[in-house]
């Protein structure tokens, strides 16, 4: 079903694929700042205070 | 409230909601597209192209929504003086302007094959777009106070004067004549004019947004606490050296 609805040229004529992937895209790129940002800032906070 | 503005308590709170609201946001917003995209008719009027509302109504939503908590965040800091709050509005403001991003996006993604443009200067576009640079003006200036060591006052201010545009945005389309439709959900009424089949991978992508909004501020608020704690640790060391 997904094959079908993946190559069929009217979603893409609609811009369906580009939002989603835009979307998607921006959505798993803030959720990744997001954690590797918090991952690192705690990591060098308990570095600092074992020091 | 105050209970909550304690950064250790709130740090034991957000340790464990954390992985939790991450996680739901992932499901719902996984469900939510999956039904939109490949278990949901197509719009009568509109065809295919109705599917990207499923990434657009959502992150409208929480662009605008996303506003009015970075104003309460700042009313709160401006007011009570929580140390969570400013705290909270530097953590919100990217995450709103990254969905108003979005959703100015896919809604120009959306113009194309609907209206046949990308881009009119339409009431509720151009609102939507100063809401953008309200939140990039918010992130420049709470930055460059946050550098000069400041408690983001200025920002906070800027954040209560942008209030306005909520409205604006919101009563855009009735107040005059937009290419932009109007409002198909009415929260207040719990009414709504999208057929049933349409409206439950909308309501599961609104869910699924809201807790990954809700995850990457929790995350960023973290991330400035434990920066405030490696700030705060090396000026008593500098002081216990000096």
């Amino acid at each position: 079903m997904m094959d079908g609805v993946v190559a069929r040229p009217d979603l893409w004529a609609s811009f369906i694929w580009p939002a989603y992937a835009i979307t998607l895209v921006g959505l798993v790129g803030l959720l990744a700042w997001a954690y590797i940002s918090m991952t690192a800032a705690e990591k060098r906070a308990d570095e600092v205070k074992r020091k | 409230m105050h209970r909550y503005a304690n950064p250790a308590r709130f740090l034991k709170i957000a340790r464990v909601a954390t992985p939790i609201v991450a996680l739901l946001g992932l499901a719902l917003t996984a469900a939510g597209l999956w039904i939109g995209l490949f278990n949901s008719p197509p719009d009568y009027q509109q065809g295919e192209s109705v599917r990207i509302m499923y990434v657009h109504v959502p992150a409208a939503w929480l662009g605008a929504g996303g506003y009015l908590s970075l104003a309460i965040a700042s009313a709160t800091a401006l007011i009570w003086r929580h140390p969570l709050a400013t705290i909270a509005a530097r953590a919100i403001a990217p995450a709103g302007a990254a969905f108003t991003a979005i959703c100015l996006v896919s809604g120009a993604l959306w113009g194309k094959p609907t209206w046949g443009t990308y881009w009119v200067w339409d009431a509720r576009l151009t609102s939507m777009l100063v809401l953008l640079f309200l939140y990039l003006g918010y992130l420049a200036l709470s930055a460059s106070e946050a550098e000069k060591g400041g408690e983001g006052r200025a920002a906070a201010i800027l954040a209560l004067v942008g209030v306005i545009n909520l409205p604006i945005i919101k009563y855009s389309v009735e107040w005059w004549n937009t290419l932009h439709q109007g409002s198909s959900i009415s929260v207040v009424n719990a009414s709504s004019k999208i057929a049933p089949e349409l409206l439950t991978p909308l309501l599961l992508s609104v869910a699924g947004f809201s807790f990954l909004f809700a995850a990457i501020v929790l995350m960023r608020m973290r991330a400035m606490l434990a920066q405030q704690r490696i700030e705060a640790r090396s000026r008593r060391l500098a002081e216990a050296l000096a």
